[in-house]
């Protein structure tokens, strides 16, 4: 009897188990893009998952790849760690890759990835998430979320000069280390700087809804806040759905505008800094992603040693003021 | 002059203000046996509770052999008192050995626990009670009354000064109650003081020498056995004279309800054919683990699906209940706490739960009609002689036990069922409130249902049944008629004789 | 009615309802400390904020009562939800994206039913399983992207009726109705019979297997209705929606005084349960705690409720097994 539940269960989760994976398997590895024309090298890129700054990064690092004259082999895990670490076992052993970039769905299960490039001497980089152990990458460029809220900051100072500004900081995942660090740069920048008070903290563990839930209850209690962080544009529709409920969502010069600044420069920021409603948006350097990687691709397999072997890169500052001059290099206007 | 083994002193308890006991004293003396009775309710438990250190009295003291009590089980065990309960507290999936030896399973100074070891220890006190099964087996395997000896083992293997049994052969078979009485009474010549706590008058009267009536929370009576027969236990436990024996029965009709042939359930049970008429009660009869409950649970399409069952001579789709039900069958469960009605729900809602499309205001949408449901449940709880203090939005689990007994019953007479299986229907439960089933049953019959029932109690089902079948290893082994179903006979066809 | 009256009404509901007493001093207390706090603005807030939770909440304790659980919850709101924003879909008419998405809801109910009344796989299991498949396949229909709901599909979250708010409408009228059929239909009866005691049930006729299916198709229909008025006030459908979501509805549950153990519970307590958590969530927001507060505090509510209620079966109960007798009425 309590064995056969056991079997049951293990039956079940089996078939979940099926299931799950013949889901994502459809949306399995890209084709590969480049030919696989002798002479040329090829770079194998494995992603977490594909959305829309995943086509960007995967777009700059096409570019760049081109430019340098390599070919790129393209594989996308679907949030499945398991499933990256064969792809990229795959890229290294059966399509002989010459080197390997990688936005790692897990950053302590790739170290077994890295290990596997390195037995086989195959350049390991890793763009966008950090990878636990360095032992074995040969490159890492990430963002910078401490100076990303630094520049927001930056952003908030300048407009306090004019008006002084009450804030409403929105919070990411407590546990996150980019939300952390999002909010400690942002926080470190305003200390001790008039013009500008944080009136409210408030958390949303990157969930839209309580984004949204938090920005109407601290616009409630005080409806003097006349500006908001919002640390990414995910959470930007929440918070202009809270605005357009306040009956505050206004564009930029009205008298009722809240000053909005947040991070990323996805499509969403992008069309909102075009409607005007919007101040500023520190965008993800998915250019720089691409090109310092393949640059470093094309140091390591000359033999030289990549250094230094880690980069954080500051994000780009988008605001009306420069809007005209810098949104083409924005990853979420382009499209 | 040597000190009682027990000695209750003005014991007073109360729960939220209601008092389970009130001013309890009694004593037990080394080489006793002091046999406590009582209705449930009585506060027997409480007291039971209270010397083996479960419970802390709310005043008064009990003192073990002279030394007062130091609170708490392992104070209570520490002083030799040993309490066997009635409901089991055994671990399923441990051995015999390590329930017996669970609160000693290493030796001192040692780390580790040892099954050799324990094995070793366990075996004599396993044989003092005359188990037919080895230390190494799994509770889980084991039958009922083997979980009792279990019990019981576990109890005498400290040595104990003094026992008390609450219940100890309620779920027994008659060879399983003589072992146990066995054991009481070289209990007694070794010298151990027991109290024994028991529905059963017949084991009281035969094993005790002093008897303590409880009735709501207080002493009644405490004299020697002698002094006391049945009729004046009976009424001193509920406080007023009782109607004795059974009730008179009338004869069965012509019509057969239902015709059961060939009946099997694939595993124990197999080749059972009889017939019960309209308004007869057929009683079936056996020793614990013959095929009694698995003959009720195949008719009933809860169990097996081999053979044939009719009821009104219509042919019933084998396994289903709901078929079953719809033929006019109702099932009043052994296990009734668990599978008769719902403790944590409301009374009413457990009387109504078979025929609640009745009480709605349309079959079709279910929307149930309040008024309705209060006017079906009042009149079965008033045709069932329900006792509900606090009405029947109360809980189920707040009615004794044989109140709980005529919910299960109750909830059946809703539908005017043809066949009513009862198992095991007096198990645990007062002798005012077994006198009121026997007489309902009685009344049903009478009104023409048929009545199967099963029970161990030989006095109950050769009192209440115009014909008794009997089983023995899962099969129907004789069909006796009223006039020839004696004690006797019934045991020779339980244990495998010849009719 | 006369004060004596109204005042042995009052201690029966509080009787019945032990979180109503709570619920009024949160309020009470805050509008005290806060004073925007009491504005008809900020209550009608909190009832929208709530909406969702109470709808969810409602399916979920028709299968808490059946002494099941349903851990996938806050992945069919996402999967009906991506459902909802997929560009076939979102296309239609507006009744009839509504109608797919009740559908969708009600299948995926139907699995989880299906798969606990059929198999022996706990409740527990089962769900963990179908959580992951369905979050799985919403991210699949969305390809993880932010989509943004067309306008139309946006008003069952933002309009109004006489000043009440849309998606408040739609709790209410959930709420009633879930405690309608709890109390006063066979269907509400036999869950708290399979809950109370499978074996009772079965042994009663009843149609175990089809109740158990019944709750989790409650459950399934009812996080899809959530997942339209939550999806509605964000306007737009994003991967992160309804994570964690399960905790939430599940403590709203118990909060309410449901038991897990099945059997025992009431729609109304649900109810006060999440608007109970709701409040506690604006007033740290106008408390201006520190982030980490918050779910301090959280967790502490369910704490306080859970061994509040443990505190009072556990009361009854000992009490009845150590006397014989039955719990005083």
């Amino acid at each position: 009897m309590q064995r056969f539940a056991v079997a049951r269960v293990l039956a079940a989760l089996a078939a979940a188990s099926l299931t799950l994976t013949a889901c994502s398997s459809t949306g399995g590895s890209d084709a590969a893009n480049g030919s696989g024309s002798g002479k040329k090298r090829t770079i194998g890129v494995s992603f977490d998952l594909l959305n829309a700054i995943r086509q960007a990064e995967k777009a700059a690092i096409q570019k760049a790849a081109d430019a340098a004259g390599y070919s790129v082999e393209f594989a996308v895990a679907d949030q499945d760690a398991q499933k990256q670490a064969s792809q990229i076992q795959d890229l290294i052993q059966t399509k002989k890759v010459s080197a390997v970039i990688v936005i790692a769905q897990d950053g302590q299960q790739i170290a077994a990835s890295a290990s596997l490039a390195k037995a086989r001497n195959v350049p390991f980089l890793a763009i966008d998430r950090a990878v636990a152990d360095q032992a074995n990458v040969t490159f890492q460029i990430t963002g910078d979320p401490v100076a990303d809220g630094k520049a927001v900051a930056a952003e908030f100072l300048a407009a306090a000069k004019t008006a002084p500004l009450k804030v409403l900081e929105l919070v990411g995942g407590l546990t996150d280390q980019n939300a952390i660090g999002r909010r400690d740069g942002f926080n470190a920048a305003l200390a001790g700087q008039p013009g500008v008070t944080i009136v409210s903290q408030v958390p949303t563990d990157w969930n839209p809804a309580q984004a949204l839930d938090g920005t109407s209850n601290a616009l409630q209690k005080d409806p003097t806040i006349n500006a908001i962080y919002v640390p990414s544009d995910f959470l930007l529709p929440s918070v202009q759905s809270a605005l357009t409920a306040a009956g505050r969502l206004a564009p930029i010069g009205d008298p009722k505008h809240v000053f909005l600044v947040t991070i990323d420069g996805d499509q969403n920021g992008c069309k909102a800094m075009q409607a005007k409603t919007l101040d500023a948006d520190i965008a993800t350097p998915v250019d720089e992603f691409g090109k310092q990687s393949i640059a470093a691709v094309t140091t390591a397999l000359g033999g030289q040693p990549v250094a230094p072997k880690a980069v954080q890169a500051k994000g780009l500052t988008l605001n009306q003021a420069n809007y005209a001059t810098t949104s083409s290099q924005v990853w979420g206007c382009a499209s | 002059m040597a000190h009682p083994a027990i000695a209750v002193g003005s014991v007073s308890k109360s729960f939220g203000g209601i008092a389970a006991v009130d001013g309890v004293s009694f004593t037990v003396s080394g080489g006793e046996v002091v046999g406590l009775v009582g209705e449930n309710g009585a506060g027997k438990s409480t007291i039971k509770n209270i010397i083996g250190g479960a419970l802390r009295p709310d005043a008064g003291h009990v003192s073990y052999a002279g030394a007062p009590a130091v609170h708490g089980v392992g104070g209570a065990k520490h002083s030799g008192v040993a309490t066997v309960h009635q409901e089991t507290s055994l671990f399923p999936d441990l051995t015999v050995a390590e329930n017996i030896l669970i609160d000693r399973l290493r030796s001192p100074g040692r780390a580790t626990v040892r099954p050799g070891q324990l094995r070793r220890a366990a075996a004599p006190v396993l044989q003092r009670v005359g188990a037919g099964f080895g230390p190494e087996a799994l509770v889980r395997d084991l039958s009922a009354g083997q979980r009792q000896l279990v019990e019981i083992a576990k109890a005498l293997a400290a040595q104990p000064r003094a026992v008390v049994f609450d219940e100890p052969t309620a779920s027994l078979n008659l060879a399983e109650r003589e072992l146990v009485m066995g054991i009481v009474e070289q209990l007694r010549a070794d010298g151990v003081a027991v109290l024994y706590i028991s529905h059963y008058l017949e084991e009281i009267a035969r094993l005790t020498q002093r008897i303590v009536v409880m009735r709501d929370g207080r002493v009644v009576a405490d004299r020697p056995t002698a002094e006391l027969d049945r009729a004046a236990l009976e009424s001193l436990m509920v406080g007023r004279e009782l109607a004795q024996g059974h009730p008179p029965l009338a004869p069965p009709r012509e019509a057969t309800t239902l015709t059961v042939r060939d009946l099997g359930d694939g595993a124990r049970v197999a080749g059972v054919s009889f017939d019960i008429a309209e308004g007869e009660i057929f009683g079936l009869a056996g020793l614990m683990g013959s095929g009694r409950t698995e003959v009720a649970r195949a008719i009933f399409g809860l169990a097996g699906g081999i053979g044939r069952v009719e009821v009104g001579g219509r042919r019933l789709r084998r396994g289903s209940v709901r078929a079953c039900i719809a033929a006019g069958m109702a099932f009043v469960t052994e296990d009734r706490r668990h599978e008769g009605l719902f403790l944590d729900r409301p009374i009413r809602e457990s009387l109504s739960i078979v025929e609640l499309d009745a009480v709605c205001r349309s079959r079709r949408t279910g929307w149930l009609d309040d008024g309705r449901e209060r006017r079906l449940t009042e009149e079965l709880a008033r045709r069932v002689r329900l006792v509900a203090r606090g009405g029947l939005g109360a809980a189920g689990g707040s009615l004794s036990g044989g109140n709980q007994q005529k919910v299960v019953i109750g909830k059946w007479l809703a539908g005017r069922p043809r066949l009513i299986i009862l198992d095991e229907p007096t198990r645990g439960i007062d002798v005012g409130a077994k006198a009121e089933i026997y007489r309902l049953l009685a009344d049903l019959a009478r009104e023409g249902t048929s009545i199967l029932l099963i029970s161990s109690e030989m006095e109950e089902v050769l009192g209440l049944s115009h014909r008794v079948g009997v089983m023995h290893d899962g099969r129907l082994t004789g069909i006796l008629d009223r006039a020839h179903a004696t004690q006797e006979a019934v045991i020779r066809l339980a244990t495998g004789g010849a009719a | 009615m006369n004060p004596p009256a109204v005042a042995t009404r009052l201690r029966a509901a509080v009787r019945r309802e032990p979180l109503l007493p709570v619920l009024l001093v949160l309020l009470l207390g805050l509008s005290a400390a806060y004073h925007e706090f009491a504005a008809v603005a900020n209550l009608r807030n909190i009832a929208v904020q709530a909406s969702p939770l109470v709808i969810a909440a409602v399916g979920m304790a028709y299968v808490i009562m059946t002494a099941g659980i349903d851990l996938s919850v806050g992945s069919m709101l996402f999967l009906a939800a991506a459902i909802e924003s997929a560009r076939a879909v979102a296309g239609l008419p507006t009744a009839a994206v509504f109608a797919v998405v009740c559908l969708a809801g009600v299948l995926m109910g139907l699995l989880n039913g299906l798969a606990v009344a059929f198999t022996r796989v706990p409740a527990l299991i089962v769900t963990l399983a179908t959580m992951q498949m369905f979050r799985g396949a919403g991210g699949h229909v969305t390809g993880q992207q932010n989509i943004d709901l067309p306008a139309k599909l946006r008003g069952i979250g933002t309009a109004a009726l006489l000043g009440v708010p849309a998606p408040v409408l739609l709790a209410a009228a959930v709420a009633l109705a879930g405690a309608f059929v709890f109390r006063r239909t066979t269907f509400g009866r036999y869950v708290q019979a399979v809950g109370s005691s499978p074996d009772a049930a079965r042994n009663a006729g009843l149609p175990v297997r089809g109740v158990l299916v019944g709750a989790y198709v409650a459950a399934g229909l009812l996080a899809a209705v959530a997942s339209l008025t939550q999806t509605a006030r964000l306007g737009a459908v994003q991967p992160s929606i309804g994570q964690g979501y399960e905790l939430t509805v599940i403590t709203a549950v118990v909060l309410g005084g449901t038991t897990l153990l099945g059997g025992r519970g009431s729609i109304g307590g649900t109810v006060l349960g999440a608007l109970v958590l709701t409040t506690v969530q604006t007033g740290l927001v106008f408390s201006g705690a520190s982030p980490y507060v918050f779910d301090i505090v959280r967790g502490g509510v369910l704490l306080a409720a859970v061994l509040a209620a443990a505190a009072r079966w556990r009361n009854l109960a000992q009490a009845a097994r150590l006397t014989g007798r039955a719990t005083p009425a």
